[in-house]
C-alpha cells in the first residue's frame, strides 16, 4: 500500500510538471479590424509570432493573445 | 603544522558534549497548586511540550547551556525567563493567575526576547491573526500590523511598505534567510507565502545592525510554524474558496517528531479567475494561480542542532492594465466576463529558497551559523506568447555567522559577520533587458551589547559594511534588447558604518523605550542603469548612474500602559534620510506611458506614529476591542511633499472569543473595521485620494469533540465598497479595487 501511495504521488508530481505543447488562438490588425487566423501551436506557434503575417504584400504583426 | 591544526581542532570542539535531561512542575505562585496542561517549550531550539495532570513537564536531549524558557497557561500570566540546563536542577516555575487574558506574549526571533523588552519597534503577528478575516493574499493580510500597508497591482501582486518605505528599502527574511527576488520593480511582489507559515515578525525603521545593507524602511521576518513536540505527528488538509474571484485555495501539511529527527512538509495550489468590482465587471486579466511547497529537516543531538529548509514557489500572475490603444480609458480594462485562462500580459516567477542553519550551544554561549541560496527567476510575456519581454534571474547566495556570548548576569555580547554573493542574469530569448548583467558582492560585521538592571535594558551596537557592484557591459548586444538601459559597464563601491543604540524599561504599569538606529542603502542597478519601458509597473523608467548612498537615522520612543482591562501604546518616530532617491514624474509621455525619472534629494524627513489600544471590559472578558491609527508624513528638505505615501489609516476589530463543548463550537466572531484617511499630500503629478470605509465580518468553529474539522467563513468589503487605494498602481487607470468577497474555509485534521 505504501509504495503505491509513493508511486502515485510520484506520477502526480511527474504529470503536473510535463510541459505540453503550447496553443493559442492568433489574429492581425487589419485596416479593416481585427482579423482571426486560427489556432497555431508549439513551432508553428513562435514562427507566426517572430515572422507576422503577409497579407497583400503587407506584413502585419501577428498577435496571439486575446484583448 | 599538524600540531597547531590539532590544538585548533580541539578548542572548536572541546566544548561539552553532554545531553541534558531536565524535569520540572509548574505551579500557581498564590496557591502553590498545580497548573495541567500548560505549555512549557524553550523558542531557540524551537521545542515544546504541554504538562501533564500533575503540571509536570520533562525534556530530554537538551544542550547544557542558558536558555530562555517560555511558559504560557490559560488564565494565567505568561512567563518568559532565563534558566540555566546545566545545574540538573528540577525546575519549579510558578506563574501568576491573572484576572484578565490579553493575547498570547510574543517572543522575538532575533533577539528571543518578549515583544515588550525589545528595544527596536518591533511588531509580531501570528498567521492566525493574519488572516482572522479571510485575507486574499499574505500581502494584503500585512495591513493588519500597525504601520505596515501594501502596494499592489491588481490582486496577485503585492508589496509590504512599512512607515512609508517599500521596494528596495523594505528587507524580506524567510527563517533567517535573506530573500533577494527582483524586489526593485514595484510590480515585482513578495516571494512568500502563507504556506506553513507560524508568524511574522515586522522591525520598523532602519534595522542595518543586525540585518544589513537595504533595510532603511525596516524588515519583514516570516517565520515558519515551529515543529511538534517530541513523538508526536500531525497532518492536515484543508480547502478555502472565495466568492470575488471564484478563487480556491487547496492545501496539505504533515509534521513528525521522532527521536532526534523533526519535520515539517507543506504544499498548496492557487488559483484565482478575474475580480470583481463593485459594479459587477472585472477586472481584465486580474487572474492569477500559483503552488508553493515547503519543507523543514531538524535535527538535535546534545550541544548541537540543524535545521535545513526548503521552499520552492510557482506562480503565473496576470497585470492587469493592458491595451493597444493610444489613449486608453479605464472601460478598456474592463470586461463584463470572468475569465480564468490565461492571457498576457503575464509575470511568472519561479523561487527556490535553501538554508542550511547549524546551532551550536555552549555552557554560556552559541554560535550560528547559517549558508543560504535563493534563486528567483522572472519572465515577464507582454506581446507574445512564445517571446518573454524580460527574463530575469538572481542567484543570491548568503552566509550568517554569530556569536552570542552572556559576559555576565546582566551583559550579553551579539558579534557576527554575513555577507552575500548576488548574481543577476538576463536570460535569452527575450525582447528587451531593464537591468544590465550584474555582479555584487556584500560584506559586513558587527558587535551588539546588551545590558540588563533592575527594571531597565540598554543596548548599542556598531556594523560596517562593504558592497562591490559590476555591472556589465551589454554594448555588444543587439541594440533592440538594450533599448531600456545605459548599456555601459560600471564598477562602484559603497560603504555604511551603522549604529543601533536605545533603552527600554519595563515596570508592571508601563514600558518606555527609546532607539535610535542608522541604516544605509546603495542604489540599485534599476535606479543607476534604467532608461526605458517597464510595462508591469505601466509607465517609462530613467535612472542615473551618478546616484549615491541614502543613509537613514531614526529616532523611535514608544510609551506603553498596562492596564488590568486596557493596554495603550503611543510610538511616534522620525526618520531622516540622506541622498534619499525617488522617482520623480516627469509629466512627459512615452506613448501612453509617464515618464519617471530617478532622482535624489539632500534629505527626506519620514515622520508619524502609531497610536493603539486594546480594551477588555470587566463585566465581558472574552470581548477584545483592538484599535490602531498609523500615519507617515514625508517630504523633502523643501518642504515638498514625497510621491507614494500611504493614507493614514484606522484600523479596528472586534473579537468576541466563545467557549462552549458542543460537538459544533462557535470559537469567536470578529468585525473589523478599516479607514483610510484622504491622502492630500502627494508629489508632483501624483493625484489625490479621497477616504474611504471598508468592513470585514469573520466567524470560526471547530466540529467534533477533537475539533478535528475547522471552519472559517465571513465576508470581506462587506458594505461593497467603490475605493480606489493610493498605492495601488489600478488608481492610475481610474480602476477600483475589488468588492466585496465571501469566503469559506475548511480544514481537517488527519491525525
Amino acid at each position: 500500500m505504501k509504495s503505491k501511495l509513493i508511486f502515485s504521488g510520484l506520477l502526480v508530481i511527474g504529470m503536473a510538471f510535463t510541459s505540453c505543447e503550447k496553443c493559442a488562438e492568433c489574429h492581425y490588425d487589419g485596416p479593416n479590424g481585427q482579423v482571426e487566423i486560427g489556432e497555431y501551436c508549439g513551432d508553428d506557434l513562435k514562427d507566426i509570432e517572430t515572422s507576422g503575417k503577409t497579407v497583400g504584400g503587407v506584413n502585419y504583426e501577428v498577435h496571439c493573445h486575446e484583448h | 603544522m599538524r600540531a597547531k591544526i590539532g590544538i585548533l581542532i580541539y578548542i572548536l570542539f572541546s566544548f561539552q558534549l553532554h545531553a541534558q535531561e531536565i524535569e520540572g512542575r509548574i505551579i500557581n505562585t498564590d496557591t502553590k497548586e498545580a497548573i495541567p496542561f500548560a505549555k512549557v517549550g524553550f523558542p531557540d531550539i524551537n521545542i515544546f511540550t504541554s504538562t501533564n495532570e500533575k503540571g509536570e513537564f520533562f525534556f530530554d536531549h537538551l544542550p547544557e547551556t542558558l536558555l530562555k524558557i517560555k511558559v504560557t497557561a490559560f488564565d494565567y500570566k505568561v512567563l518568559v525567563k532565563e534558566v540555566n540546563l546545566s545545574t540538573q536542577e528540577k525546575l519549579i516555575i510558578e506563574l501568576t493567575p491573572l484576572h484578565t487574558v490579553f493575547e498570547e506574549v510574543k517572543v522575538t526571533a532575533a533577539e528571543g526576547r518578549i515583544q515588550r523588552e525589545n528595544i527596536t519597534s518591533v511588531a509580531i503577528a501570528s498567521k492566525e491573526e493574519l488572516f482572522q478575516t479571510g485575507a486574499t493574499t499574505l500581502g494584503e493580510s500585512l495591513n493588519h500590523i500597525p504601520g505596515v500597508q501594501a502596494s499592489s497591482v491588481g490582486m496577485g501582486i503585492s508589496k509590504p511598505i512599512i512607515r512609508g518605505l517599500s521596494g528596495m528599502r523594505v528587507v524580506t527574511y524567510n527563517n533567517g534567510l535573506r530573500i533577494e527576488n527582483q524586489q526593485w520593480g514595484s510590480d515585482h511582489g513578495m516571494a512568500a507565502s502563507e504556506l506553513g507559515l507560524g508568524k511574522v515578525e515586522v522591525v520598523k525603521g532602519p534595522s542595518s545592525l543586525l540585518y544589513g545593507a537595504d533595510a532603511l524602511g525596516g524588515v519583514i521576518h516570516f517565520i515558519d510554524e515551529p515543529y511538534l513536540q517530541k513523538g508526536k505527528s500531525d497532518a492536515y488538509v484543508s480547502t478555502k474558496f472565495e466568492s470575488n474571484s471564484m478563487g480556491t485555495s487547496n492545501e496539505a501539511g504533515f509534521r513528525i517528531h521522532k527521536g532526534k529527527w523533526r519535520a515539517n512538509i507543506h504544499a498548496n495550489y492557487i488559483n484565482h479567475a478575474d475580480f470583481q468590482l463593485p459594479d459587477g465587471q472585472f477586472i481584465k486579466n486580474s487572474r492569477f494561480w500559483g503552488t508553493n511547497f515547503k519543507t523543514s529537516l531538524g535535527y538535535r543531538h546534545k550541544n548541537y542542532q540543524l535545521n535545513i529548509r526548503y521552499q520552492m514557489s510557482h506562480s503565473r500572475l496576470g497585470i492587469p492594465g493592458h491595451s493597444h490603444n493610444e489613449n486608453p480609458e479605464a472601460l478598456d480594462f474592463i470586461s463584463t466576463q470572468r475569465e480564468r485562462k490565461g492571457t498576457l500580459p503575464a509575470q511568472y516567477n519561479l523561487n527556490n529558497f535553501l538554508l542550511i542553519e547549524n546551532t551550536i550551544f555552549f555552557s554560556r554561549s552559541s554560535l550560528l551559523v547559517e549558508l543560504g541560496n535563493t534563486n528567483s527567476d522572472l519572465q515577464e510575456y507582454d506581446e507574445k506568447v512564445t517571446l518573454p519581454f524580460t527574463h530575469l534571474n538572481v542567484n543570491n547566495s548568503t552566509y550568517n555567522i554569530r556569536y552570542s556570548y552572556k559576559l555576565t548576569e546582566n551583559i550579553g555580547l551579539k558579534t557576527g559577520v554575513q555577507g552575500m554573493a548576488k548574481i543577476n542574469r538576463n536570460r535569452f530569448p527575450s525582447s528587451s533587458m531593464l537591468i544590465p548583467d550584474a555582479n555584487s558582492f556584500d560584506n559586513g560585521a558587527y558587535a551588539l551589547v546588551d545590558y540588563e538592571v533592575g527594571d531597565w535594558r540598554l543596548q548599542g551596537g556598531l556594523r560596517y559594511d562593504i558592497r562591490y557592484l559590476s555591472a556589465l557591459s551589454s554594448a555588444d548586444l543587439d541594440s533592440s534588447l538594450i533599448s531600456n538601459i545605459n548599456p555601459n559597464a560600471m564598477n562602484r563601491t559603497f560603504q555604511g558604518i551603522n549604529y543601533s543604540a536605545g533603552f527600554v524599561r519595563n515596570s508592571k504599569l508601563t514600558s518606555i523605550r527609546f532607539n535610535a538606529s542608522s541604516g544605509y542603502r546603495a542604489p540599485h542597478l534599476s535606479e543607476l542603469k534604467a532608461d526605458g519601458f517597464h510595462h508591469g509597473s505601466l509607465r517609462y523608467e530613467r535612472g542615473d548612474e551618478n546616484l549615491k548612498s541614502e543613509h537613514a537615522l531614526q529616532l523611535d520612543l514608544a510609551l506603553e500602559l498596562h492596564f488590568d482591562h486596557l493596554e495603550v501604546v503611543i510610538n511616534p518616530y522620525y526618520n531622516r534620510i540622506s541622498n534619499f532617491i525617488f522617482l520623480n514624474q516627469t509629466g512627459e509621455y512615452e506613448g501612453s506611458f509617464p515618464i519617471f525619472e530617478y532622482d535624489q534629494t539632500d534629505v527626506a524627513h519620514l515622520f508619524g506614529g502609531e497610536i493603539g489600544i486594546h480594551y477588555h471590559p470587566h463585566r465581558i472578558h472574552r470581548l477584545h476591542i483592538n484599535s490602531s491609527f498609523s500615519t507617515t508624513i514625508a517630504e523633502t528638505q523643501n518642504g515638498d511633499p514625497i510621491s507614494l505615501m500611504p493614507q493614514p489609516n484606522w484600523n479596528t476589530s472586534i473579537r468576541f472569543d466563545i467557549k462552549n463543548k458542543h460537538k459544533i463550537s462557535l470559537k469567536n466572531i470578529i468585525l473589523e473595521h478599516v479607514y483610510h484617511l484622504p491622502q492630500n499630500r502627494i508629489g508632483p503629478n501624483e493625484t489625490f485620494s479621497v477616504d474611504y470605509h471598508l468592513l470585514n465580518l469573520a466567524t470560526h468553529l471547530s466540529i467534533g469533540k477533537t475539533e478535528k474539522i475547522s471552519v472559517s467563513t465571513g465576508i470581506r468589503n462587506l458594505l461593497n465598497t467603490n475605493y480606489r487605494g493610493h498605492l495601488s498602481a489600478l488608481k492610475n487607470l481610474g480602476l477600483s479595487q475589488p468588492g466585496i468577497n465571501a469566503f469559506v474555509s475548511l480544514k481537517y485534521k488527519i491525525k
